[in-house]
């Protein structure tokens, strides 16, 4: 899969190097992981930046108690990991079938 | 402070961590073996070797400490510390898969062609390098020297003489193995702590309630954190 990969990258730099069209492409492909990196990361700062903001305006957020632990800690110490696991594996995937659509466009047009 | 065990589990520590590094180098024989691990590490033993560097002494003792002493605050320490490793997968890591990279260098000099920006970012990356082993060693000689009770040069030195041998004799396949390795110790030993609290204090509940209840330990020998009573929420 990655060797595969590996080659469309090549395919593509040969490609860029010869014909306008290539450079295009390959804009496009870069912008779509950009924004796809952007997202992920987005992302993570709302669901991070939003705990303060929620103790700020809902003082009460930090006496609330899920089994007699802080609910805020619970969120933060706990809750995050799995979340970033999530963005994490997401983030993969999509980039990876970023990459597969875009080869494959690629073996298309030849 | 020191103990014949202290030193005991030290010596076992550092005989297995050079063992395991020299191990793997049977392995490495090649250029591409020596910087890549010849791509012969699975992904699960490379997420514990990274994972293994993100457990340090400084997010194992330290994190622990600043918690103890400032509470929910410093929770978001390794909560900032993980997030970063998110960015790093977004921003660096991906692309520079893509690019067909292994290392930022390689990248500098792919991407612009040019042999000096490669020595330029060379140069970054053993300045970032500096200054993130300079505490570690630090820590390392401390470390050392209150659990076997030797000079602090000495346990730099040893500290730093460890490390070398397995770079030089294992390459990237013996300090990746190493860190795989030595996460499953951290984890062993960052667990314990926590069924000790359990069993002592019955459940998690309670945990934080005597934390609350200015239940604070009392430590027996100097140190930097100050444990005030009352920890904040």
């Amino acid at each position: 899969m990655a060797q595969e990969r590996h080659a469309a990258g090549a395919e593509l730099r040969e490609l860029e190097e010869q014909t306008q069209v290539g450079e295009i492409f390959l804009g496009a492909l870069m912008r779509r992981q950009l924004r796809l990196s952007a997202r992920v990361a987005a992302t993570m700062v709302v669901a991070l930046g939003v705990q303060p903001l929620v103790a700020w305006f809902w003082p009460a957020y930090a006496a609330v108690h899920v089994f007699s632990i802080p609910l805020p800690w619970l969120v933060l110490g706990v809750g995050s990991y799995p979340l970033m696991v999530a963005l994490g594996l997401y983030y993969v995937r999509h980039a990876e079938a970023i990459d597969d659509e875009f080869s494959d466009l690629l073996r298309g047009g030849e | 402070m020191t103990s014949p065990a202290a030193v005991a589990g030290l010596l076992a520590m550092l005989v297995a961590t050079v063992a395991v590094g020299v191990f793997a180098r049977r392995f490495a024989h090649t250029t591409s073996d020596f910087l890549v691990a010849a791509r012969a590490v699975r992904p699960a033993a490379n997420a514990a070797a990274i994972s293994g560097e993100y457990l340090s002494a400084a997010s194992f003792l330290g994190i622990a400490g600043l918690v103890m002493k400032f509470g929910y605050d410093v929770l978001w320490y390794p909560v900032g510390y993980a997030a970063g490793y998110l960015v790093l997968l977004v921003f660096i890591a991906g692309p520079l898969r893509r690019f067909g990279a292994y290392t930022i260098p390689d990248f500098a000099e792919g991407r612009f062609s040019s042999p000096r920006f490669r020595r330029l970012a060379v140069g970054l990356v053993i300045v970032v390098g500096l200054f993130y082993t300079l505490p570690q060693m630090k820590a390392a000689g401390i470390t050392v020297a209150s659990a076997a009770g030797v000079p602090y040069a000495a346990g730099v030195v040893v500290m730093a003489a460890v490390v070398v041998t397995i770079v030089i004799a294992g390459g990237m396949r013996g300090v990746t193995i190493v860190q795989a390795v030595q996460f499953a110790v951290k984890v062993f030993a960052i667990t314990v702590p926590v069924f000790v609290l359990l069993v002592h204090f019955g459940t998690p509940g309670r945990i934080f309630a005597a934390a609350g209840a200015r239940e604070v330990p009392t430590l027996p020998a100097p140190t930097t954190v100050h444990v005030a009573p009352g920890v904040r929420w």
